[in-house]
């Protein structure tokens, strides 16, 4: 079976005045199709790059990611944009809705720009998913921290993507709230068949992943 | 879907959208407004020449015209063109009991092409109507005539060998709105009935011409070009329109110029206030670009998706500033004609709608366009990290290609308003130059500040942080109310110094009678019948004809080229400046300066002419004139006087206020050089009640019948109330432009103060005190503000120097007073506007979600 992700000898090095900083340096690790992947480690270790890396944001300084086999490296500006948009759901720790448009519009928002027919049925029914089908006329300054988050996995999933990066998903919640959204965004993944990148510093939350990936200053500690 | 989502986001921003469209609206309707005005001064300065001149075109000649010249005029004049002839010469006149001096006109079918003569029995006389002159041996004269000649209407004239009836009196004539341009009454006879008095004979000095009303789309410029290369003679002369009136015509071309420089003036503050307001928007919604582009939005759809934005709000402030400039308009066209009598009607046209909204939409896009092109370079990576922030702001190599267009569409706007490349050139780069002077300013500000952080109290410490630590937005803050500054102090500076050319100088009086060809020995008994009279003359001058013959020891007959090379002028223009150098010229000699003269080179003369030795006496030249002639100072001038030679040195230039109305001379020379030679006076007389003025003409004719008067009481009456006019529009303008500038100042303001709220926010959260955030918050601004405005000041006050000695020849006062009250206005809006908004943020609950403070 090939893998959905497949990492090879990955760095990212930023300049900062005459120094360079390594934040991620020669990670290699792959990543079955349906597998949920925990990345955990300490604040700093370059997690949250790695994400982003992964989510096509931005580019690493040397090696090279292949999602579905094909190369982010090798795709042009637009192509990524547009894969992106189709195969990769991406949960941020604070949300980041569109305060202007409702909750039902901010589920809508990614098949909108995909450009998908039948869309607004398609939120609805995403909405459901998250149980959040009485509020979505609502903005999010009118939802819960909880709300918001439930909005962001429906936005995130809506669009059937093969790979859901989450960046600490609950981190910004308390923990009653977050264990509801965490059970939520587990049940989505599996009903939905996705792959799951889960950056956290919950061990708990981790465990329940298929693997965990250690990040150590920027180096791989553990895979298992 | 990019629409919709185009329009929740503006939905969203209220104050962004409100505070734009206020800022671009308002800059259009300045726009709008002062084309408008701008369009209806050129149209009043172009009826006014055209009036003056009574045609479009003029040929004129001492002689009769020569066949081949007229064909060379026949053959470039369009189809339709109108032709009218006429004679004017100087001659006596006379009634049953006295004669004098007069202008005689002599008019054909058809006169005036343009503008008007109000009588005083038949109501106004046009072109149109019937010219009863030509059928019967009848005049009309100036009112003065009739007092001078003890005549009345329905008496003989006698002219030449003939007897005319006086039909009627000349109450306005708009073919001499011009004070001092005739030195006789003028009498309007017909053409032909003027030939019939035999005053015109061989070797007659009587000016011919033949006036041409061209058809509306002929250029009458181009076609005194062309007909000047084909006349043969070089004794006749073509002339347009548009050389006539001289003074009243350059202040309305200076006021309509200076009209056309506010108008770019607003533009460029409305783009400087949108440009700043639509950057503050697009940081705000910085997460949310990069949050769409993390959805899968391309960049460049997020382009569109705000460049959308930009169109519908500049869309709908160009509609906006069109009705509101449709329900302004009217009333200010109506109090214009209600403040003076002098008709400026400002009217809209299509046109002017159409370039509003070309310019609300694609310049504001233009203008924006900078900004439109950092979201290309947005890095949605960042949504990974705490307190997102996506935009680049600094610099990246080649951005400022993005400037360009919006700098070619300013320049072309300025070319256009301007009508002139090098007018246009001028304000763009002007603006180019302070924009980067304020952008290397920011720099070094913000080196300074980092460098003075200690040691000082936590307030300012705070100021100087925010200030260091948004560097991007503090540069674009300062540049913005920087440049805002500059133009704010710009116009205000114009004004004032074209306000002073218009004010007369305190004590001067209006003149209301000239007095001409009083003999040396008839000043005391004129001077003595005044004094009886109460009244005092406002100048009495000596008037010595006399004509140039060398300049710098080179005969002036021929200019210095020819006698070099010992050809004749190869050129028309040659030709046409050696006849206006072999005129006869005006002599006359005073040890003071007039009220209204002002030395620009040189020194005045300081004490009388000794003639000792081989002394030269000093000569004193208008500036103007000494221009036209290239004088210089030092050059030695040789005159003819009447046999006699004499020699002068031009030590001084002079510049003359010409709205006081009063005899001033191109040349004066140093009294007791020329005191002795034989010479007239002119007198001017201030302004006496009409009935008064009556009995005074009588009075003066009956004693002194060769002296001329001509009443010029109505004439300045009427140039007066146009200078006032002018004034009005002047202040208005300059006024409004502060306006709109300090409603440009408020809004850079109130969005930095708006940006500062999670700032605010946090200090509350961490327990700082209400006053001690308010502190930081004015000092920040008072020092933005204050740097700005004096910096302003500065390059304002620098900047209408330049333009003004460009634009406007020179005329260039400047004011100390402005700049300072502009400076202190400026930097009060800005700590207003900063308390108000800082208030209101103040008053809120403090949040840990910096959400929660949007809106």
């Amino acid at each position: 079976m090939s893998p959905l992700v497949s990492v090879r000898a990955l760095s990212k090095y930023f300049r900062q005045g005459d120094s360079t900083i390594k934040v991620l340096q020669n990670l290699n690790f792959e990543v079955l199709a349906g597998e949920t992947l925990a990345i955990v480690g300490q604040s700093g270790s370059g997690k949250s790059t790695l994400l982003s890396l992964l989510a096509g944001l931005d580019q690493p300084s040397e090696g090279e990611i292949r999602l579905r086999d094909k190369s982010l490296q090798a795709m042009t500006q637009a192509e990524l944009t547009r894969f992106r948009g189709q195969s990769i759901g991406i949960i941020f720790q604070q949300f980041h809705l569109m305060q202007s448009l409702s909750a039902l519009e901010n589920v809508l928002l990614p098949l909108d720009i995909a450009g998908v027919s039948n869309a607004r049925e398609l939120a609805r029914d995403a909405l459901h998913a998250v149980g959040l089908s009485h509020r979505e006329d609502h903005v999010p300054s009118q939802l819960s921290g909880g709300e918001c988050q439930r909005v962001a996995i429906a936005r995130a999933f809506v669009v059937k993507p093969a790979l859901l990066l989450a960046d600490e998903p609950s981190g910004n919640l308390d923990a009653a709230t977050g264990e509801k959204v965490m059970n939520l965004l587990f049940e989505a993944v599996q009903q939905r068949g996705m792959t799951l990148l889960l950056v956290t510093h919950d061990r708990e939350l981790a465990k329940r992943c298929h693997r965990q990936l250690v990040l150590q200053q920027g180096l791989v500690g553990s895979n298992n | 879907m990019l629409i919709r989502y185009a329009w929740r986001e503006l939905r969203h921003s209220p104050r962004f959208c409100l505070l734009f469209i206020l800022n671009l609206s308002l800059g259009l309707l300045g726009f709008i407004a002062l084309d408008s005005l701008k369009r209806s001064f050129s149209d009043r300065l172009q009826d006014s020449a055209r009036q003056m001149m009574a045609a479009d075109l003029a040929l004129s000649s001492r002689k009769p015209f020569g066949n081949e010249d007229l064909s060379a005029v026949a053959s470039r004049l369009p189809p339709g063109t109108e032709t009218q002839d006429m004679l004017t010469l100087y001659s006596m006149v006379a009634s049953a009991q006295s004669s004098a001096l007069v202008e005689l006109k002599g008019v054909s079918e058809g006169y005036p092409f343009y503008g008007q003569i109000q009588l005083e029995n038949a109501g106004v006389h046009r072109g149109s109507s019937a010219l009863p002159l030509l059928r019967t041996a009848e005049v009309w004269v100036a009112p003065e005539l009739l007092i001078q000649l003890d005549t009345k209407v329905g008496e003989a004239l006698r002219i030449g060998k003939k007897d005319f009836i006086i039909a009627d009196v000349i109450v306005d004539d708009s073919a001499a709105s011009m004070v001092g341009t005739s030195m006789a009454p003028r009498v309007y006879i017909g053409q032909d009935k003027l030939l019939e008095s035999d005053l015109v004979q061989f070797g007659s000095t009587a000016w011919r011409s033949k006036l041409f009303k061209l058809p509306p789309d002929a250029d009458s410029k181009e076609l005194q070009t062309l007909i000047n290369k084909d006349l043969k003679d070089p004794g006749v002369r073509i002339k347009s329109y548009t050389e006539a009136g001289q003074d009243n015509g350059r202040m309305l071309g200076y006021l309509s110029d200076y009209l056309g420089l506010v108008s770019l003036v607003a533009m460029a503050l409305a783009a400087i206030g949108a440009s700043y307001l639509f950057r503050v928007h697009l940081d705000q919604r910085q997460k949310s670009i990069a949050t769409l582009v993390s959805l899968g939005l391309t960049h460049e759809r997020a382009s569109l998706l705000y460049l959308m934005q930009v169109l519908a709000l500049g869309l709908f402030s160009a509609i906006l500033a069109s009705l509101l400039s449709m329900g302004l308009m009217p009333l200010g066209a109506k109090l214009l004609q209600n403040l003076t009598p002098v008709a400026i009607s400002p009217a809209l046209s299509w046109p002017s709608y159409a370039l509003s909204l070309l310019m609300g939409t694609v310049g504001a896009a233009l203008v924006c366009l900078p900004l439109l092109a950092r979201v290309r370079l947005l890095k949605p990576s960042t949504l990974f990290q705490e307190g997102a922030g996506g935009l680049a702001h600094e610099a990246h190599p080649g951005s400022w290609v993005a400037y360009l267009p919006a700098l070619v569409g300013f320049y072309g706007l300025a070319v256009w308003q301007a009508h002139s490349w090098r007018v246009g050139s001028l304000f763009v780069g002007i603006l180019a130059i302070v924009l980067c002077i304020f952008v290397v300013f920011a720099l070094l500000l913000l080196k300074f500040l980092s460098r003075i952080k200690a040691g000082k109290t936590l307030s300012t410490r705070l100021a100087i942080t925010y200030l260091h630590a948004h560097r991007s937005h503090t540069i674009s803050a300062f540049v913005a109310l920087g440049v805002g500054a500059t133009l704010i102090n710009l116009i205000p500076q114009i004004q004032h110094s074209i306000q002073s050319e218009l004010q007369r100088p305190e004590g001067d009086g209006l003149p209301s009678l000239f007095l001409f060809d009083i003999q040396e020995d008839q000043v005391e008994g004129i001077q003595s019948l005044l004094t009886n009279e109460g009244i005092k003359p406002n100048s009495v001058s000596p008037m010595i004809m006399a004509r140039l013959t060398k300049v710098n020891g080179q005969p002036y007959q021929r200019s210095g080229k020819d006698s070099e090379e010992g050809g004749g002028p190869e050129t028309r223009e040659e030709e046409e400046q050696q006849r206006f150098r072999n005129r006869g010229v005006n002599l006359s000699y005073r040890s003071d300066l007039a009220q209204a003269e002002s030395i620009t080179e040189g020194q005045f003369f300081q004490k009388p002419f000794a003639g000792d030795g081989n002394a030269i006496a000093e000569l004193s030249i208008e500036e103007r004139y000494a221009e036209r002639m290239g004088f210089e100072l030092g050059d030695q001038l040789s005159f003819d006087v009447q046999g006699l030679p004499i020699e002068g040195r031009v030590t001084s230039l002079r510049r003359v206020k010409w709205n006081t109305f009063q005899p001033n001379f191109f040349i004066l020379m140093q009294p007791g050089a020329i005191d002795d030679a034989p010479k007239t006076f002119l007198l001017t007389m201030p302004e006496v009640k009409d009935q008064e003025r009556a009995l005074l003409q009588k009075k003066i004719v009956s004693q002194f019948p060769n002296v001329s008067i001509i009443d010029v009481s109505k004439l300045v009456a009427k140039i007066t109330a146009l200078v006032e006019q002018m004034a009005l529009v002047l202040v208005v303008m300059g006024w409004l432009t502060v306006l709109t500038g300090n409603i440009v100042v408020f809004s850079i303001a109130h969005q930095q103060s708006i940006f500062r709220r999670w700032d605010h926010n946090l200090l509350k959260v961490l327990g700082a005190d209400l006053k001690l955030i308010m502190r930081a918050n004015l000092k920040e601004f008072g020092l933005l503000g204050l740097a700005t405005a004096i910096l302003g000041s500065v390059l304002g006050l620098l900047a209408s120097f330049i333009i003004s000695k460009v634009v406007f020849k020179g005329l260039w006062v400047p004011s100390l007073l402005l700049p300072t009250a502009l400076a202190s206005l400026l930097l009060l809006v800005c700590l207003l506007t900063a308390y108000a908004a800082t208030r209101r943020t103040l008053g809120r609950k403090p949040s840990l979600q910096m959400d929660e403070l949007q809106g």
